[in-house]
């Protein structure tokens, strides 16, 4: 999994957050901010998440515990995306690609 | 104007996520845990003004700045950066999570190395410090080759990874 507190524009409080199954991104009232995209999703991408938890990351082993469960949130919020590789085969690789992109 | 100046992709590579438990573990000695950091020892940067993108990668790998345009960071506006990565071992009695996000990390990994380092990437490695021989012993490390693109939409992109390997037994 790989987690992001995004503050946009140097603001941590009252950012609009929006999430899909690969994409969540995170951005002031002008728009500016940064959007986290799974580029390999299949397999193994269970989802993309809004955390509502600021700069507390999240517990690896229950991640989504404190995720938003509209998909939208307006506030101090974090950005999430989880991979499942389980298991990964002894001596093999999985990879995945993300994207970080400013709006 | 565009505003996007930048793409940064991440790589996450998982390797050899062990099922083992236990073995005769030739690395199992206990080692220093790296603790968490949030000093910038990368820095990446590309355009001016409102297509100005830079980030910078700790020595543990995590992005604690991503500014654009100039002056605007997205990460916790560089005072409490919280980025970075965790992952769940599920298969001990009792998962095992490690993670590290800059501000905090779960103390179990152990010093975190550099394998390479140019003016577009750097990839760096750490082990866990469990030191039990009873957790796996994931290698995991961290890739971040930026590459020019087509400037000014899209100068850099950047790559992460993380792997894993097997102990060795």
């Amino acid at each position: 999994m790989r987690f992001a507190d995004i503050d946009a524009f140097n603001q941590f409080a009252n950012n609009d957050f929006l999430v899909a199954y690969r994409t969540v991104s995170g951005s002031n009232f002008d728009s500016y901010g940064l959007t986290l995209t799974a580029n390999t999703f299949f397999p193994g991408l269970v989802g993309s998440f809004i955390l509502n938890t600021g700069a507390v990351g999240p517990d690896p082993c229950n991640p989504a515990a404190n995720a938003v469960s509209a998909g939208f949130f307006h506030g101090d919020g974090a950005a999430l995306e989880l991979h499942d590789f389980n298991p990964v085969p002894k001596l093999g690789t999985k990879t995945v690609i993300m994207t970080y992109k400013p709006m | 104007m565009t505003r996007k100046p930048l793409l940064l992709a991440v790589v996450f590579t998982l390797s050899s996520w062990v099922v083992a438990q236990a073995g005769n573990n030739s690395d199992n000695t206990s080692a220093a845990v790296t603790p968490a950091d949030t000093t910038c020892a990368y820095i990446f940067h590309s355009g001016s003004n409102w297509t100005e993108t830079q980030d910078c990668v700790t020595g543990n790998g995590n992005i604690t700045q991503f500014s654009n345009p100039a002056g605007s960071d997205n990460i916790a506006g560089g005072v409490w950066p919280s980025e970075g990565y965790g992952i769940c071992d599920f298969f001990p009695a009792s998962p095992v999570a490690y993670y590290d996000y800059a501000t905090n990390d779960s103390a179990n990994w152990g010093p975190t190395t550099l394998r390479s380092s140019t003016a577009t990437s750097v990839k760096l490695c750490a082990r866990p410090a469990t030191g039990s021989g009873n957790l796996p012993k994931p290698l995991p490390s961290y890739l971040l080759p930026h590459s020019r693109l087509h400037p000014p939409k899209s100068p850099w992109r950047l790559r992460t990874s993380r792997e894993f390997l097997a102990p060795l037994t």
